[in-house]
């Protein structure tokens, strides 16, 4: 007969497990709880991040030597209570505080700042401080401490980094260590607020420039103040600043106009545009885009534009990237607003920016600048991380996610970045090169067709050759690039990008490049040879 | 269901993994140990192998270090717990546990992982080694 002792509370048996069996129903009922609440996703990324944090973190108990510079902040307990009433709301008025550095008090304003969950969730609060121009952080008045966006907490600051290496305007930032009352507030990225001060902080201009910003409203108002999308009215665009505003306003209303005009010839508008934005500036920024891969910057915010006291013209300045945000699939030629519609529109200023594209990713990933970038960056905030039990990020797809997270988060997100840019760069440079060409040669005609990332060029071999170039057919454009007795070199533009409308996130508005043919007419000479390829691509077609 | 019901129960669920996870690591220690400590005893007078009023004794002390930060607070929460454990322990079976328990506690609540897991191992030997079988 089968003994019934097991949980008999007569039997230690059973006396042992009973208190074994209600943990058990507890981890049961607070996954669970979990799992029903948020999904298994979520509760798993929540569940994972909170073991990992309770037992990887506290065993990094070594003494720590900080790289990075440390920013020590005093500020009244009551107060930050009072600022912390009702994030994001109640935090945007300035206090007094005190910053602490190299032994020196400057006396600072703080209030906190941020409308996503990420600054005001959880424990590691983002905030500004306001300082006068020759304190601590100068020449910049005004010094944004963000809690990093992503686990690696480096992918903003390489961003700016990899931008800023593509002569593409950014502002100063650095990772720091923050103390907030003699406590650790964590490593937090410290980035200068870009404003009317930006050419007189790098010493270009003698004050404030005239500066526009393309954003949501300030978080205070946001949810009561709406607007459409930034290039549909010069009125959604902010005015910093104290600089006379006559000149810019009517610039800024003129380029809306040129972006919303409808049946302008491509050339004059063309024109217009190159009156009143610096396009190489704007073609280097669409570059770095999409090197960083971000979506991060687009027709709704983080948007800068500066009216540069030199050229008269406009150029902007990035605020906000986040290195691979987009998806997987993101266009070749994607439109992140509607400016970018008409600079991506012109076939040249497209190889512009494709070899702004290709010097970056030689100087990035065949040179190894960015990964030794990376590394440096690892090697000088490593210590600052381990110290750092304040990390908060976000846990799930879901943005409100915000929780604490490990230091085995971080590590793993640093290695995951450097093979994530590997990846993106290595696929990025085999989009330019992809393509197909064949040559034909039909009499005096040499027919040329193909797919790929314009623009073509034409060698073409003889005696006397004379070719109808320097027109303009109907679907492309040619022009000599040098010639001389027994050769001719030709540029060849297709009007290859068709304009396709995007359905959804993942499916976004884009230039589409067509399969191109052109047919060149020989007006004299006697052609023996051609030989065609595209810029990016290495192989090359022949016809005889 | 609105946003700040959401981020309640995001942290009490986050809250409550991190609890469950100091409390399976407190209990997984002192169960080695309470096992190890029974070997000193005939079979006859063996008591459970999981000290569980030590367990929540340990645990208590966990979640108040966790609770009040600051030097004082911390102090005078491993001073009651150490005092506390001396008196019970003259009065139970497993008396040898006490006192490294609540040093154990008092590192686990104040996130010393590694000199834990260290004071873990070296518990583990002593009574491995000390215990009469």
């Amino acid at each position: 007969m089968m003994k019934r002792h097991r949980l008999d509370p007569r039997s230690r048996t059973g006396r042992s497990q009973a208190p074994l069996i209600a943990l058990a129903v507890i981890a049961f009922v607070v996954f669970g709880g979990g799992v029903l609440q948020f999904g298994v996703q979520r509760a798993l990324g929540m569940a994972g991040a909170a073991v990992l944090n309770a037992t990887a973190d506290g065993l990094l108990e070594s003494r720590v030597d900080h790289r990075l510079r440390v920013v020590d902040l005093e500020i009244d307990e009551q107060v930050l209570d009072s600022l912390q009433e009702n994030l994001p709301y109640s935090g945007t008025e300035w206090k007094k505080a005190m910053l602490l550095d190299n032994g020196i008090h400057y006396p600072v304003s703080f209030r906190y700042r941020g409308y996503g969950a990420i600054h005001h969730i959880g424990n590691k609060k983002s905030f500004r401080l306001k300082m006068k121009r020759g304190a601590a952080f100068g020449p910049y008045e005004r010094m944004n401490f963000l809690n990093p966006k992503s686990f690696n907490m480096i992918n903003v600051h390489l961003s700016y980094w990899i931008a800023a290496r593509m002569g593409v305007a950014v502002p100063y930032n650095d990772m720091v260590f923050v103390r907030i009352n003699g406590k650790d507030h964590g490593v937090m990225h410290a980035c200068e607020q870009v404003d009317a001060d930006y050419e007189r902080n790098r010493h270009l201009s003698a004050g404030d420039v005239p500066m526009y910003k393309g954003d949501f409203a300030p978080t205070n108002v946001r949810d009561s103040v709406q607007h459409g999308p930034l290039w549909r009215s010069a009125d959604n665009w902010q005015y910093l600043g104290k600089a006379d505003s006559i000149d810019a306003r009517r610039k800024l209303l003129g380029l809306v106009a040129m972006i919303n005009a409808k049946d302008v010839p491509w050339q004059q508008r063309r024109d217009s545009l190159e009156k009143i934005i610096e396009v190489d500036a704007f073609l280097r920024f669409a570059a770095a885009m999409k090197v960083l891969e971000t979506r991060h910057i687009d027709n709704y915010h983080n948007q800068l534009l500066v009216l540069s006291p030199r050229t008269g013209k406009f150029y902007p300045v990035l605020w906000d990237p986040i290195l691979l945000f987009a998806p997987a699939d993101e266009p070749l030629y994607p439109m992140y607003d509607a400016l970018s519609f008409w600079l991506m529109h012109d076939p040249e200023w497209r190889w512009k920016r494709d070899r702004y594209i290709e010097e970056a990713l030689h100087a990035l990933q065949d040179d190894s600048l960015a990964y030794r970038y990376l590394d440096e960056v690892v090697e000088r905030i490593e210590p600052s991380v381990h110290a750092d039990r304040n990390k908060y990020g976000v846990l799930s797809m879901a943005g409100q996610d915000v929780d604490r997270y490990s230091v085995l988060h971080w590590a793993y997100s640093t290695e995951q970045l450097r093979k994530q840019m590997a990846a993106h760069w290595s696929g990025l440079r085999a989009e330019l090169e992809a393509g197909d060409i064949q040559v034909k040669r039909e009499m005096n005609n040499v027919l040329i067709a193909g797919t790929g990332v314009p623009p073509v060029e034409l060698t073409l071999t003889g005696d006397s050759l004379q070719v109808e170039a320097n027109s303009w057919g109907k679907d492309y454009r040619v022009d000599v690039i040098g010639s001389d007795e027994h050769a001719v070199r030709l540029r060849i533009f297709p009007w290859t990008a068709q304009n396709v409308k995007g359905s959804s996130y993942n499916d976004r508005q884009r230039y589409e490049l067509q399969p191109w043919n052109v047919r060149l007419r020989m007006s004299g000479g006697r052609l023996s040879d051609a030989k065609a390829t595209t810029y990016f691509h290495h192989g090359q077609e022949t016809a005889r | 269901m609105s946003r700040t019901f959401e981020h309640f129960w995001e942290g009490i669920f986050h809250g409550a993994v991190e609890l469950l996870t100091l409390f399976l690591l407190l209990l997984a220690a002192l169960t080695l140990w309470g096992w190890l400590n029974n070997r000193r005893f005939k079979p006859s007078e063996r008591g459970g192998i999981i000290p569980w009023v030590l367990v929540l004794f340990a645990f208590a002390l966990v979640l108040v270090l966790r609770a009040f930060h600051g030097p004082w607070l911390g102090a005078v929460a491993i001073a009651t717990g150490l005092v506390v454990a001396g008196f019970v322990g003259n009065v139970v079976k497993e008396k040898a546990l006490w006192l490294p328990a609540m040093l154990l506690a008092s590192l686990v609540g104040m996130g010393y992982m590694l000199s834990a897991s260290v004071l873990v191992v070296l518990g583990f030997l002593v009574l491995l080694f000390t215990a009469r079988r």
